[in-house]
């Protein structure tokens, strides 16, 4: 693996022990192994975020640092002017000063593609456009068997924002290589064109779709969306699309969010507060998938991380 | 470079005139003009009584190659094109016409503009080129341009090309104002308010990559529209770049009821899907952008069906600055010119249409569309001819090209069919002797 871009371009081998790494990660994470500060101690990791994200780019920071690697942040939030051309300026620098791996954030679909291509340094996507967002789908997917036994039976729910979400779209490519079932609900400006044509069911009634889910995933509503005309207000999204207690889904079905959650927009808080949520999992496991992904690119070693069989999908 | 005055002799062709029979024979060229067409069986010369004597062999001879549709990015954009190299790309292609589209810097818009296209056609365009004149001031559809002027100075159409004009009631009223010249209005057909990511077709592919893109139905809307809007005015409308099924079948119905409507597809269109345009691709950018199977399955079938009337290629060159970026910042386009007879020649090959229906859409039919003389090998006529080896294979290679510009998603495919000569008014302006 040359540069980390998206799920798309991963086969099921290469996610399966992207997954047995990162549960080796958290392990020693969690043993408070002090040779992990070791191991990429001469490394430098470039945050470049043309987008403004702390949980994201923080988790990154964290990752590379319990790996001894240094972190520096190129934080260029405006991203509106930020042109191709001078973003692919700024890496050739950095990449000159010696960074090791970039970990790249943009609002346009399809920036790393293009800066990877010149590029000698390894890049992550940390998020690009409507596009995708592997590292996310990847720690979901980390999430997911860490609660349920058997992937092969799952029905999962994706709710709200398909069109715009990044995270909607590596989820997709992820989950349809493992799960029986990928279900899109929203209201219909709010999904892609031609999806209907990929192997996902697509839902306009959220009653009917969560009723016996497996998996909820609900997705950040960005609140300029009403602006653009995809739905007239805010509450109008929230009485159609809102993960709420009115709705009947299975007592062990569990909720999910790539987070920031608008409070009482995509999702009740009670609900984000409830025993069925596991967002702040989520939030947790990014660490360990985020060192096992950084590890992958830097740790001359990494081939030796001994790691045990997993059962959800081997099973 | 075959001097005007010098007499030339081209032997041992297979001549072609479209709708004709194909023979062999010689032509004889003299001060740009076909001085004399010889039949191979009919009599025995003596070579020594031209100055030129060119072997023919294995190579067919059409009416030279005419196209409604192309940027030669002078004035402005000199460094993806000018007059000269865009004329001599386009010889390369066996184009002995070609239109030029208005959206230059300065736009042409004022007959200024036109009168300095004009000049420095004269004196560096090694074919025939005609400009096309715009609609609207500043492509801003929202002022006509100096129509009438423009004519004056030799504009051969108008159009708002690259800008598709939004205001119905604007439109309305330059269709209005171009019977006055009964000159043909050419319509870039894509809604701007439907068009998210310009140069990508809606669809599964382009929402995968995180792309709203350009739908059918932006085409379909202003065709819609405009068809409506000619037939009231009885203007004369001509569809450029068609590229999808459903406006095949607003121009098919309105051509039906008489409407003075005629339309062009281009070669990547027929030859290429959106897949090209998957990761990221930037070299299959293109305005309106490639689709699906469907579109170009409907393609296909309307050339042969004669509900497109012309081949043309849009050739858009530009330099790698334009495109090297990424994929929401690269210009639309694809340098044209020098890819199209191969690329339109694999249809004849794949039995779509017939070598027949192929040159007259690069011939008679784009003559019919603006009013040009109707091309043909004929005594008399000016010496604009093609010589083509339609047997020859070989691979594309863009470095080769004439343009200025590469920008082809078609680097590096195997075709068949080779311009090997071409003439404009008796000078050979293309190919080696
Ligand atoms: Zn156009």
């Amino acid at each position: 693996m040359k540069h980390l871009l998206g799920v798309k371009e991963l086969d099921t081998a290469t996610i399966k022990s992207i997954l047995k790494e990162a549960f080796y990660f958290k392990k020693q994470v969690e043993k408070k192994d002090p040779k992990l500060s070791t191991l990429l101690k001469n490394d430098v990791v470039a945050n470049v975020f043309f987008e403004p994200s702390t949980r994201t780019r923080v988790s990154f920071e964290i990752a590379a640092k319990k790996l001894g690697a240094s972190v520096i942040n190129v934080l260029a939030e405006s991203s509106s002017i930020v042109k191709g051309e001078t973003i692919f300026d700024t890496l050739l620098n950095l990449e000159a000063m010696g960074v090791d791996l970039f970990i790249l954030r943009h609002n346009q679909s399809g920036m790393p593609h293009y800066l990877s291509k010149y590029l000698k340094t390894p890049v992550i996507n940390a998020g690009d456009g409507s596009h995708e967002h592997p590292t996310q789908a990847l720690l979901d997917l980390m999430t997911i068997v860490e609660y349920k036994k058997n992937l092969k039976n799952l029905k999962v729910v994706i709710v709200g924002d398909i069109l715009h979400s990044r995270v909607a779209r590596s989820n997709i490519f992820c989950l349809s290589k493992f799960v029986s079932q990928v279900t899109l609900c929203s209201l219909p400006t709010l999904i892609p064109k031609g999806f209907s044509e990929l192997d996902v069911s697509i839902s306009y009634n959220l009653q009917e779709s969560v009723k016996d889910a497996d998996i909820i995933m609900v997705l950040r509503l960005q609140k300029e969306r009403h602006e653009q005309n995809d739905i007239p207000s805010i509450k109008e999204y929230i009485k159609y699309c809102q993960l709420n207690e009115k709705l009947k889904f299975p007592k062990d079905a569990l909720i999910m969010h790539p987070g920031p959650v608008n409070r009482n927009v995509e999702m009740s808080d009670g609900l984000y507060h409830s025993s069925q949520s596991v967002v702040l999992s989520q939030v947790r496991n990014g660490l360990p998938m985020r060192m096992a992904l950084i590890s992958r690119f830097l740790n001359k070693d990494h081939k030796k991380i001994k790691t045990k069989k997993l059962t959800a999908y081997d099973g | 470079m075959t001097g005007r005055k010098m007499v030339t002799l081209i032997k041992n062709l297979k001549i072609f005139n479209p709708g004709h029979k194909i023979f062999e024979g010689s032509i004889v060229l003299k001060e740009g003009k076909i001085a004399d067409i010889i039949k191979n069986k009919s009599q025995k010369w003596d070579d020594s009584h031209f100055e030129k004597v060119i072997d023919g062999k294995g190579l067919h001879c059409f009416p030279g190659f005419i196209d409604l549709h192309s940027h030669l990015r002078e004035p402005g954009f000199e460094e993806c094109e000018t007059i000269e190299s865009g004329s001599k790309s386009a010889a390369a292609g066996g184009f002995t016409t070609v239109c030029c589209m208005p959206n230059t810097n300065p736009v042409n818009d004022h007959p200024r503009v036109t009168h300095l296209i004009q000049e420095k056609i004269q004196n560096h365009a090694v074919i025939k080129v005609f400009p096309i004149g715009a609609i609207s001031e500043g492509l801003e559809g929202k002022k006509l341009a100096h129509i009438g002027l423009c004519i004056e100075e030799g504009i051969v159409a108008i159009s708002d090309d690259g800008r598709c004009v939004t205001s119905t009631a604007f439109m309305q009223k330059a269709l209005a104002y171009s019977r006055q010249f009964e000159i043909p209005v050419v319509v870039h057909a894509e809604d701007p308010e439907l068009v998210y990511d310009a140069g990508i077709h809606t669809g599964r592919r382009a929402s995968l990559l995180g792309l709203k893109g350009s739908p059918a139905l932006a085409e379909e809307v202003i065709v819609s529209r405009d068809i409506i809007l000619a037939e009231r005015s009885r203007a004369k409308l001509h569809i450029a770049h068609v590229s999808s099924w459903q406006a095949l079948k607003h121009i098919e119905r309105a051509k039906d009821r008489g409407v003075s409507v005629t339309c062009e597809v281009c070669p990547h269109h027929l030859v290429l899907t959106e897949k090209a345009a998957d990761d990221f691709n930037t070299l299959a950018k293109v305005a309106p952008p490639l689709r699906t199977e469907k579109h170009q399955i409907a393609l296909r079938k309307a050339l042969k069906d004669g509900v497109i009337d012309a081949i043309a290629t849009d050739h858009a060159p530009w330099a790698e600055k334009y495109k090297d970026l990424p994929f929401q910042e690269a210009a639309c386009g694809i340098a044209g010119f020098e890819t199209a007879f191969a690329l339109s020649y694999s249809l004849v090959l794949k039995k779509v249409i017939s070598l027949d229906q192929l040159i007259s859409k690069l011939t008679v039919e784009p003559a019919r569309i603006f009013g040009f003389k109707k091309p043909e090998i004929k005594k008399a006529q000016s010496a604009d001819l093609t010589l083509v080896n339609l047997s020859q294979k070989y691979q594309i290679d863009s470095q080769q090209f004439l343009s200025k510009s590469r920008n082809t998603p078609f680097h590096g495919m195997k075709v068949q069919g080779k311009i090997k000569y071409t003439f404009c008014r008796g000078a050979l302006v293309y190919g080696d002797i």
